[in-house]
């Protein structure tokens, strides 16, 4: 993937402007998190809670980054994996695998990520519009791409990446062939 | 000074003003609405002299008119400018200018005395029957605006009034059917008395109105004066109607939305008093009512009467004695009932908000979960303490009592669902000439209280569309060799764990050819699939198949079924239909019982755990190894006492790893799928357990077989399944 400065100039004008008109979608602060040694970001307002890994309960016939479901105090919440959303490769758990329960318009769900990482404060004037990847994918999902202490943070919309039914799995294909996105 | 009264009052003379200006083609019946508001206006203004004789002297000249003793061209001048001055008199008096109103009399005004020598009445004795209550109170308090649907005595009268409304339908129904019915007709009428009992109570002008004539009208029939039948029975048909769109009016009123009377009032209350003076001894009936409704908030002086003008001829003399001795009679009555009624009531019934009853079900749910889970830990306890246990046990009967206690709490039977729906099937059948008999089973099966207020508007719709659609006309049918009055099936009962409802006509059916060509048209299913009747009936669930004209004519069902079947599964329900060429539809709803806390046995496949509904479970036995036969292309079937029975197996359904694969060291469960016997196997059962439903969340729920989820005694999440559904999942 080509780093975001390789962008043509015009394109980031235009891209500027769409910006500042949906900048009420885009909070300051995300919580970052680890997938595949990526480091990915997501509105601090949707987060509920972060909870260690707990026991989850498949659901027969799902597809297979819906790990299940658990008990968040008396509420059955499902639980997805991101790692699997995205097309990545399954791991082991470990120490550091989390779950951080997102609330998306008063449902709440969870996400399997392989650590969660600290809270960044990002300006607005820091967020460049995602990249496209080529002409068929779509990338919704995508709130920005987040330039905080000298790295690059894929920031997500995450209501569009659980609730929509976008291919997302052949974002990481695009991806994969060189991976990192700062490198 | 009473704000509501000048509010209704320039509200009715607004309305007075607007029928004179537009009055260019006065008949019998402009004139009987213009009287009765005048009339209306004649109660409002009576504490004020002035404004009350104007009211009297337009009423006057609205009669004189009406009954042609004075021409349209003279009396519509003195009209319009007695309903001006009217209006100046009530302008001033809100503005609580008490000196002299700005009055000229116009040349165009009549005299009194002109009117007096018109009609042979003498007004002198009314007015100074006037000038005796100077400054009393309206008898008759007008239409709270302020009225408050959030309000407790407002909502009680609201419950009422709908209780009622209820009961007279069912019991109107049943009059249509057998005019002679008794007890209908003095239930109808008990129906129309309580409301005006009630309405008086919260001071609602408009309800006492139509209940009062709507009364008289049942008074009159059930004297045997009146016939009841078509016409009448539409009436009151309509009455009712206007009263339950009153009851939504008030509901939905509030400070900035005030209540206002439907425009449909007059007709109807017109309607009344012309079957009410139809019959032969009208002014028995019309009178006693009246005076009694007239005097009933003014005990005080049972002897006035305001109607004078009106029942002041010499004709009447006699019923207007007659009438008070009614209404004497009459006045006792209500004065004890409605009081009594009420205490009654509250004695029994206290309204709770769902949200605090929902908050009260979920708590119980907890303790439910926490019950089991401390049973549990006493069960494994290695030294058993007596006392202990048995406390533990008592405890456990407690929770299960107050378990039951709640769950019954939200429960609410589908009787008035079902009576809405005959009325609707009443209704049609009436408009579209379709002949229908309309039969009910199983209304008194409960549901969730929520999933029965829901329920009526896709029930409705289906109901509508067999007789829209399914029944054939009676000529049409007569040709089929059917009978000519079409049959309309409606059924609620258990099945499984959930409750089913079901739609069934004997119409045509869907035409499947039809709906099969129409998918292809618009692109839901390829020319050359090779689709089972079953998933082309489907098709009719489809969105947009829907929307297309054609499909309503033709096969007959469709029209927003895309809707229904949306309706339904918001409410987790589920929508099934069969068919059969030429012999009818049956559409079938299941819903789960939604909240409930649900005993359900807990059973292993591989590794994972779940629950099956106690209920749905017939009996469960370990298969002998020559019990187990497969049929060549139709799947493994199991033996059970001389029966076979398909066998499912749940790991294979489910797609589960590690389970056993040989069922004579496994467990069949034997249950029902969506017609038949059947078996499920899993692994084994450890155990039976109450547990609370809970929504699976996002991406379970849109699996059929997950009716819910449930979180276990160690705080893990169990899946609850619908063994049906896993059958028709497999059957897939």
């Amino acid at each position: 993937m080509k780093p975001v400065s390789g962008m043509p100039s015009n394109q980031a004008d235009l891209q500027f402007q769409d910006a500042a008109a949906d900048a009420s979608l885009r909070s300051q602060k995300y919580l970052t998190f680890v997938l595949d040694k990526e480091e990915y970001g997501l509105e601090i307002m949707r987060v509920k809670e972060i909870i260690g890994l707990m026991e989850i309960t498949p659901v027969p016939r799902m597809p297979d980054f819906v790990r299940g479901v658990i008990n968040l105090r008396g509420r059955v919440i499902p639980v997805v994996d991101l790692r699997l959303k995205f097309g990545m490769k399954r791991t082991e758990d470990t120490q550091e695998t989390c779950v951080i329960v997102v609330d998306l318009n008063d449902t709440l769900m969870g996400v399997v990520v392989d650590r969660v990482s600290e809270v960044l404060d990002v300006p607005e004037a820091d967020i460049e519009e995602a990249p496209s990847f080529g002409v068929d994918l779509d990338t919704s999902f995508i709130l920005g791409m987040g330039k905080a202490k000298g790295k690059v943070v894929i920031l997500l919309d995450i209501q569009e990446v659980l609730t929509n039914t976008v291919n997302t799995e052949r974002f990481s294909e695009k991806q994969s062939p060189d991976s990192g996105l700062v490198s | 000074m009473h704000k509501e009264h000048d509010a209704a009052l320039e509200r009715d003379l607004d309305i007075l003003a607007s029928l004179v200006l537009d009055m260019e083609h006065p008949d019998d019946h402009l004139f009987q609405v213009m009287a009765t508001i005048t009339e209306r206006l004649q109660e409002y203004t009576l504490p004020r002299e002035k404004a009350c004789k104007l009211a009297r002297q337009t009423l006057l000249l609205i009669q004189q008119m009406q009954k042609g003793r004075l021409p349209f061209d003279k009396g519509y001048a003195a009209l319009c400018a007695s309903i001006q001055m009217l209006q100046r008199e009530v302008r001033d008096w809100a503005l609580q200018k008490t000196g002299q109103s700005p009055l000229d009399v116009t040349s165009n005004m009549l005299t009194h005395d002109e009117l007096a020598q018109s009609e042979e009445l003498d007004t002198q004795p009314a007015q100074s029957h006037m000038q005796t209550r100077p400054g009393c109170e309206p008898k008759h308090p007008v239409v709270m605006l302020d009225f408050d649907p959030n309000d407790a005595d407002s909502m009680m009268f609201i419950a009422e009034v709908e209780e009622s409304l209820d009961g007279a339908e069912v019991s109107l129904m049943a009059l249509e059917k057998n005019p002679d019915d008794r007890a209908h007709l003095d239930e109808v009428f008990r129906c129309f008395h309580n409301i005006k009992g009630v309405s008086g109570f919260v001071r609602l002008d408009d309800f006492q109105k139509l209940c009062h004539h709507a009364e008289s009208v049942m008074e009159c029939t059930r004297r045997g004066t009146l016939e009841f039948e078509g016409a009448l029975i539409e009436t009151v048909f309509k009455a009712l109607d206007l009263l339950r769109k009153m009851v939504e009016l008030l509901k939905t009123s509030g400070p900035d939305t005030p209540y206002k009377t439907p425009f449909a009032f007059w007709d109807v209350v017109n309607a009344l008093k012309e079957h009410g003076q139809s019959s032969q001894s009208e002014n028995v009936c019309e009178d006693s009512a009246k005076s009694h409704f007239v005097d009933e908030p003014n005990k005080a002086h049972p002897n006035t009467n305001d109607y004078g003008i009106k029942v002041g001829s010499a004709e009447s003399v006699q019923s207007e004695t007659q009438s008070q001795k009614e209404s004497n009679t009459e006045n006792t009555k209500t004065s004890s009932l409605t009081p009594i009624r009420h205490q009654a009531q509250s004695d029994e019934v206290v309204r709770v908000s769902t949200r605090r009853l929902d908050a009260l079900l979920d708590e119980i749910g907890e303790l439910v979960i926490a019950n089991a889970m401390v049973s549990q830990e006493v069960e494994n306890l290695r030294q058993v303490d007596s006392k202990l246990v048995q406390n533990v046990s008592r405890m456990n009967k407690i929770v299960r009592q107050l378990q039951e206690l709640t769950m019954g709490m939200r429960m609410v039977s589908l009787e008035s669902t079902f009576n809405k729906l005959a009325r609707v099937v009443r209704d049609l059948s009436h408009k579209t000439g379709v002949q229908v008999d309309f039969m009910c089973d199983g209304g008194d099966t409960e549901l969730d209280r929520k999933v029965v207020e829901l329920i009526t508007s896709p029930l409705t719709h289906l109901v509508r569309n067999a007789i829209d659609h399914g029944i054939e006309p009676p000529d049409e049918r007569e040709r089929l060799g059917k009978p000519r009055q079409g049959q309309i099936h409606l059924t609620a009962f258990h099945q499984g764990g959930s409750v089913a409802i079901r739609v069934q006509d004997d119409g045509r059916g869907l035409d499947k050819d039809y709906i099969a060509r129409k998918a292809v048209e618009v692109g839901l299913m390829k020319s050359k699939s090779n689709l089972s009747s079953r998933e082309i009936y489907q098709f009719i669930f489809a969105p947009g198949f829907s929307t297309s004209q054609e499909v309503t004519d033709i096969s007959g069902r469709g029209v927003g079924m895309d809707v229904v079947k949306r309706n339904i599964e918001s409410l987790r329900g589920k929508i099934d239909v069969r068919t059969e060429p030429g012999k009818g539809t049956a559409f079938t709803l299941w819903f789960p019982l939604t909240m409930a806390i649900i005993d359900g046995m807990i059973v292993t496949v591989g590794k994972q755990r779940f629950i099956i509904p106690s209920i749905s479970i017939q009996e469960s036995f370990r298969p002998k190894p020559d019990g187990v036969k497969t049929v060549i292309g139709k799947g493994e079937y199991i033996l059970i006492r001389g029966k076979l029975i398909p066998l499912y197996r749940l790991h294979k359904v489910l797609d589960i790893e590690g389970a056993r694969t040989k069922p004579w060291e496994a467990l069949v469960l034997v249950t029902y799928g969506s017609s038949n016997q059947c078996g499920i196997l899993v692994d084994d059962l450890i155990g039976q357990q109450q547990v609370v439903v809970k929504p699976p969340g996002s991406f379970a729920d849109e699996v059929d077989f997950i009716s819910g989820a449930a979180i276990m005694g160690d705080g893990r999440v169990s899946l609850i399944l619908e063994p049906s559904q896993v059958v028709g999942t497999a059957d897939r």
